[in-house]
């Protein structure tokens, strides 16, 4: 195996043993699996980029350097083709997509096959740390191996098959990449959003801007960040981002509009259809967090007296992107709600039976008012896939759906990790996490060391350092119990809600606080006492 | 010496009091910005707190450095 790392830079020698330059690139033929090096890209005399064929040229070459099978006379340049791709240019230490591992990575050195004496294939992207030491210098690399495999941690390579990248800069999107390519396209939309989350700002725009409708609508739901979805949508045009929202479930699209300026999303809504527009308009009514900001108004159904085969006929006739049905709700003509039929019941019963005789009359529903939170506990609780909202006569205005509910919990259950001081990103403990734990979990040491360094540079040796010292003793117990305080008052917040009867009341948290507060000062004074009792005792500067 | 020692756990004492005593307000914090929907972070509601913390004990070993006999 050869890493490019070790090609670049490396002279570049012709039949008679003369330096023609030095290697600034090798081309590739992208539709292989494992694509073959096509072309050799060098720096030639007066750094002028000469770029000749691989397979015509090049006789022999290692990792010092590339001999060629003609004089320099007698080289003739090649271009670049349309299905080619520079490895160094456009490939090297730009951000790929692993479509194997649904994730976005850094390419930090690229691996090649040289089982043939002259024929060299592209094998895949080195996306770890061996890679970017590698690059800095080969004997860093065999330094951190060497140094890793002593304290029992082999340094593994981190390589992705060519088939299993997929770039991002999409400049080279005409290229078809390989054969067997797995793309982009081909994933799912949440995989994308996700991967999408993790790019560079820079390129999400332009990344985005390469799915079709459908794949943008389905991805922009699965956003964890509004913001960001938001700045995304604004990056395209009117008409296309007007269309995406028509593509969207109707509680999807709202909650991406209300993150829009109001300008914005007023041109944006009139440029939609009537109905979808309609829609969308009637969940902003309603204030944040609550439920009728999260249902859905695309429900499934007919009146009280009709039959199976009538659901069923209805169900037929709705539109491909309409919402997943999974119950079949009665009204009366009012539109009030009257029962609920699961789709279970529907297909192991007789087209002729009533609807009546199949539904659910005890029903467990949600005002378009309720917190979304209790609205989702309510869905976990009572084992449902989607719960209707009524308004205050009954009149069925929507479902809350459990992926919605899901969604619900989550950023709830992000918000009290957040609150309770840990870190609702997965990815984040992932990488480096254990320095910014350390950080996290010892800040109490760091302040107490800058106070000790201040405090003995403020007095400039009036106090001598060990009274300084001495004098500090006491805070990492302070510094440790206010982060303490934090957690009681964390504890507190996430335990019990405001609104909640039961919940203790303010008067007694704080009362409860004082008492920790001043029980722990005291501690901390009986300490100081019994201290300076054993430390001082007898001595003759003692108190 | 003694005076030092005592100073600085006299400095605590008080950084502490002021601490649990002040929670009243990092929990009417927390539920404000619930309230607005905006994000709150532990890790940034500790630092804030030990910070406070820092500056009580600063002003209070400041106070008492003198009629301790720390400046002698």
């Amino acid at each position: 195996m050869i890493y490019l790392s070790q090609l670049l830079g490396n002279p570049v020698l012709d039949a008679d043993g003369e330096k023609v330059g030095t290697v600034s690139d090798l081309g590739i033929a992208t539709g292989e699996v494992f694509p073959r090096i096509t072309s050799l890209a060098f720096m030639g005399p007066g750094r002028t980029p000469i770029m000749i064929s691989w397979r015509k040229f090049v006789d022999t070459y290692d990792e010092h350097e590339v001999h060629l099978k003609a004089i320099a006379t007698d080289l003739r340049f090649s271009y670049l083709q349309p299905d080619e791709v520079l490895l160094a240019r456009d490939i090297l230490n730009k951000q790929i997509v692993d479509t194997h591992g649904m994730r976005v990575v850094r390419v930090n050195d690229l691996k090649l096959s040289d089982t043939s004496s002259t024929q060299l294939r592209l094998l895949g992207a080195e996306v770890g740390a061996r890679g970017i030491l590698r690059t800095l210098h080969p004997a860093l690399e065999r330094v951190a191996l060497r140094l890793a495999r002593t304290f029992g941690h082999p340094l593994p390579e981190r390589i992705i098959a060519w088939n299993y990248m997929d770039l991002v800069e999409r400049d080279l999107s005409n290229v078809k990449l390989s054969v067997s390519h797995k793309t982009l396209d081909d994933m799912h939309p949440a995989d994308i959003a996700d991967i999408i989350e993790r790019l560079d700002p820079r390129l999400r725009g332009q990344v985005f801007a390469q799915l079709d409708d459908e794949q943008r609508a389905s991805a922009m739901a699965e956003f964890d960040d509004d913001a960001m979805a938001a700045e995304l949508m604004g990056s395209l045009d009117e008409t296309d981002a007007s269309r995406m929202l028509s593509e969207m479930d109707p509680d999807d699209a709202a909650e991406l509009v209300s993150e829009l300026d109001y300008d914005k999303a007023e041109k944006l809504l009139r440029l939609m259809g009537v109905q979808e527009q309609r829609a969308i308009r009637q969940l902003l009514g309603y204030r944040e967090s609550t439920a009728g900001r999260i249902m859905t108004s695309e429900v499934a159904t007919v009146g009280e007296g009709a039959t199976v085969a009538d659901a069923v006929e209805m169900l037929r006739g709705l539109d491909d992107d309409f919402e997943e049905v999974r119950y079949v709700y009665l009204v009366d003509e009012a539109g009030k709600l009257a029962g609920v039929v699961p789709l279970r019941g529907l297909i192991v019963s007789a087209p002729e039976t009533p609807l009546s005789e199949l539904a659910t009359v005890d029903l467990i529903t949600a005002s378009p008012e309720d917190d979304q939170e209790a609205v989702a506990e309510n869905i976990a609780k009572y084992n449902l896939l989607a719960m209707p909202v009524v308004a205050d006569d009954g009149r069925l205005l929507g479902i809350v759906t459990v992926d919605d509910a899901l969604d619900v919990m989550e950023e709830e259950h992000a918000e009290d990790l957040r609150v309770a001081g840990g870190s609702a990103d997965g990815e984040a403990s992932e990488h480096g996490g254990e320095l910014v734990w350390l950080l996290r979990r010892n800040v109490w040491f760091f302040l107490w060391l800058v106070v000790v360094a201040v405090g003995a540079l403020a007095t400039g040796g009036l106090i001598p350092l060990v009274e300084v010292l001495l004098a500090c003793a006491a805070l990492p117990i302070a510094l440790v119990l206010a982060d303490d305080s934090v957690s009681y008052v964390t504890n507190f917040f996430l335990e019990n809600d405001p609104d909640d009867e039961d919940a203790p009341s303010m008067v007694g948290f704080t009362f409860k606080g004082l008492l920790l507060g001043v029980a722990l000062g005291a501690l901390d004074v009986l300490l100081a006492m019994a201290l300076t009792n054993v430390i001082f005792a007898g001595s003759p500067t003692g108190p | 010496m003694s005076g030092a020692l005592t100073a600085g756990f006299l400095g605590a004492a008080v950084a502490i009091f002021v601490s649990f005593a002040s929670s009243p307000v990092y929990l009417a914090i927390l539920r404000r910005r619930e309230e607005r929907n905006q994000e709150t972070s532990g890790f940034a509601l500790s630092v804030v707190a030990m910070l406070v913390t820092v500056a009580v004990f600063g002003v209070t070993l400041v106070a008492l450095a003198g009629p301790l006999g720390m400046l002698a």
